[in-house]
């Protein structure tokens, strides 16, 4: 895959994908479930942390260009930390997929397919995502930067055109549950910003070296908006209550567009957009999964294996009985893998690494990355 | 050549899956085989809780034949204990699957509305068929007598007339144009009050 290296708006494309689609599924309704009427000052609170930790992540990624996080790991614990990384975020990757797959399967089956099994709908994503990955990782990346702009579109449409249908003193009282809860326990929501785990993986991949700062603020920055935006408008749109027990809340948002009496029911076209938007999110982390299975496993091509990952993931995905275990996977459980895995252990694998290199550097003069036992 | 057969087998056997798969839900949602209400009534109930009345528009009804006539429609009232009872027990009698994605008001008897409303209310919301932008109406009569009684003679399609009807606060001062969303937002709210469209 290195040979084919990605530019910096593919890169921000690929990152921005997984707020995209987090957003469309129940990332909102959480923020809104936890922080209250306080969202929106949440969401400005957890931007700047996330383009903070993002700057962090830039200047640790630093001093090993070029290599991704499994690289840095085997340069700090050997062999056995990057097989324990590996391990890790292969976990998260498939982790990722089967639960956004099997949520917004249900979601597609409640709206428009109550007859047919939502295994059926899963299999048809799977078979996308197979096929776009024998494909190739470039089409699935310029693809997904072709139609990035429209789901970003769609979420801002929302956005203004329910404008009308606002109710702006739902954001007061201002600080909602208390201060506490917005700026302390409110930091949960940082895993908002779980698009952060491609960005360990990037470095190898990049045209440019140094896009990588770049890439991480412009990416950042558009989530946060876009986090902003998608919040604003349930938050102002619906009371509380109604948002947290929606299974689509921005396709109820969709719902109450219509301009005059010709252009209503604009809500299929916004989910034909996410379906798209959803199986380039679901291929890009199906990608990920098998780069990372293949660098563990020092396998030379990935093509073979992706439909016994695609099997794998069906599996996973069939695995929560009902919508109230997919709603807490989604929301209790991914909360805590993409706190614990993005911005805990993997920080702190990039801290230390970073202490090795200087020690090394203390102690032998200048440390060559190539030498490190990658 | 065995991965060309290989290859064959695979498209064959999706083919196949995909086919048994969603056959089963186009067939059963075809346009043709639903029967579409375009309004629905609530009264109390004789024997049950609620009274349901659905007026479905008949197959057809604005074809060219029926130039210058009120398009038919078909009125079926039910008593059970709630929305989703009764829909189910239309479902019984009524040869077509009732679907509320082209319900254009939701009518509620001012008795029933004096009772309260609530439940009806966060169970049509509940409904992804029902749209958000239907009109709620309390009816000064009882709503099946409303619903019987709409007779447009100004437009052909009742559908029409009841989606045109509430706009007319665009150009009164003696209605409004309320919405199932706006009526539910104001249900929840602690600071505003629920109001509907009074006929």
């Amino acid at each position: 895959m290195t040979d084919k290296k990605i530019g910096n708006f593919e890169a921000i494309a690929l990152i921005l994908t997984v707020i995209v689609n987090h957003v469309v599924l129940n990332l909102p309704k959480n923020i809104i479930a936890s922080t209250s009427s306080a969202s929106i000052i949440n969401v400005l609170f957890i931007s700047i942390v996330a383009v903070l930790i993002g700057y962090l992540i830039c200047k640790l990624l630093e001093k090993f260009p070029r290599l991704d996080i499994l690289d840095i790991a085997s340069f700090l614990g050997g062999k056995w930390l990057k097989i324990v990384t590996g391990v890790l975020f292969l976990g998260y990757f498939l982790f990722t997929v089967s639960v956004i797959l099997r949520s917004f399967s249900e979601g597609l089956k409640i709206i428009f397919f109550p007859r047919s099994p939502v295994a059926a709908i899963m299999i048809l994503f799977l078979l996308a995502v197979v096929i776009t990955n024998k494909i190739g990782f470039q089409a699935i990346i310029r693809s997904n930067l072709f139609m990035m702009p429209i789901f970003l579109f769609s979420i801002l449409f929302i956005f203004f055109a329910n404008i009308g249908n606002f109710t702006i003193q739902r954001m007061l009282p201002l600080f909602g549950n208390g201060t506490f809860t917005t700026f302390f326990s409110g930091l949960s929501n940082l895993f908002a910003f779980g698009g952060f785990a491609y960005l360990y993986f990037l470095p190898p991949y990049l045209k440019e070296d140094k896009g990588l700062k770049k890439i991480t603020f412009i990416s950042t920055i558009t989530s946060g908006i876009c986090l902003l935006f998608s919040v604003a408008t349930l938050l102002f749109l619906s009371p509380n209550s109604v948002i947290t027990e929606e299974i689509f809340p921005l396709y109820l948002a969709s719902r109450n567009i219509q301009f005059g009496r010709f252009f209503q029911r604009l809500d299929a076209v916004f989910l034909l957009f996410w379906i798209i938007s959803l199986t380039a999110y679901l291929s890009i982390s199906f990608a990920f999964a098998t780069r990372v299975f293949q660098k563990l496993l020092n396998f030379e091509y990935t093509k073979w294996y992706a439909s016994l990952f695609a099997l794998l993931i069906f599996g996973f995905a069939m695995i929560p009985e009902n919508m109230y275990q997919i709603t807490f996977i989604e929301g209790t459980i991914y909360q805590y893998v993409v706190l614990i895995l993005i911005f805990g252990l993997s920080l702190a694998l990039l801290i230390f690494a970073n202490i090795k290199y200087y020690l090394l550097e203390k102690k032998k003069g200048a440390v060559s990355i190539d030498k490190a036992p990658v | 050549m065995i991965k060309h057969l290989y290859k064959y087998f695979v498209i064959i056997i999706l083919a196949i899956m995909f086919a048994y798969c969603f056959v089963g839900a186009h067939s059963a949602q075809s346009v043709d085989d639903l029967a579409y209400a375009v309004a629905i009534g609530f009264d109390v109930g004789d024997t049950e809780r609620i009274k349901v009345t659905f007026q479905f528009t008949m197959p057809n009804s604005s074809g060219e034949n029926n130039a210058g006539e009120t398009a038919p429609s078909v009125i079926d009232s039910v008593e059970a204990a709630c929305i989703e009872s009764a829909v189910n027990l239309i479902n019984t009698f009524v040869s077509k699957e009732v679907n509320l994605a082209h319900c254009k008001v939701i009518v509620f008897s001012e008795e029933m509305a004096r009772q309260g409303i609530s439940k009806e209310i966060y169970s049509l919301m509940n409904k992804v068929e029902v749209r958000p932008d239907s009109n709620i109406i309390i009816s000064t009569t009882t709503a099946e007598e409303y619903i019987r009684s709409v007779k447009p003679s100004l437009e052909n399609l009742v559908a029409k007339f009841y989606e045109i009807l509430p706009r007319s606060s665009e150009y009164t001062g003696y209605t409004s144009n309320i919405h199932l969303i706006d009526f539910f937002n104001n249900l929840e709210s602690m600071s505003q009050e629920p109001i509907a469209i009074l006929r």
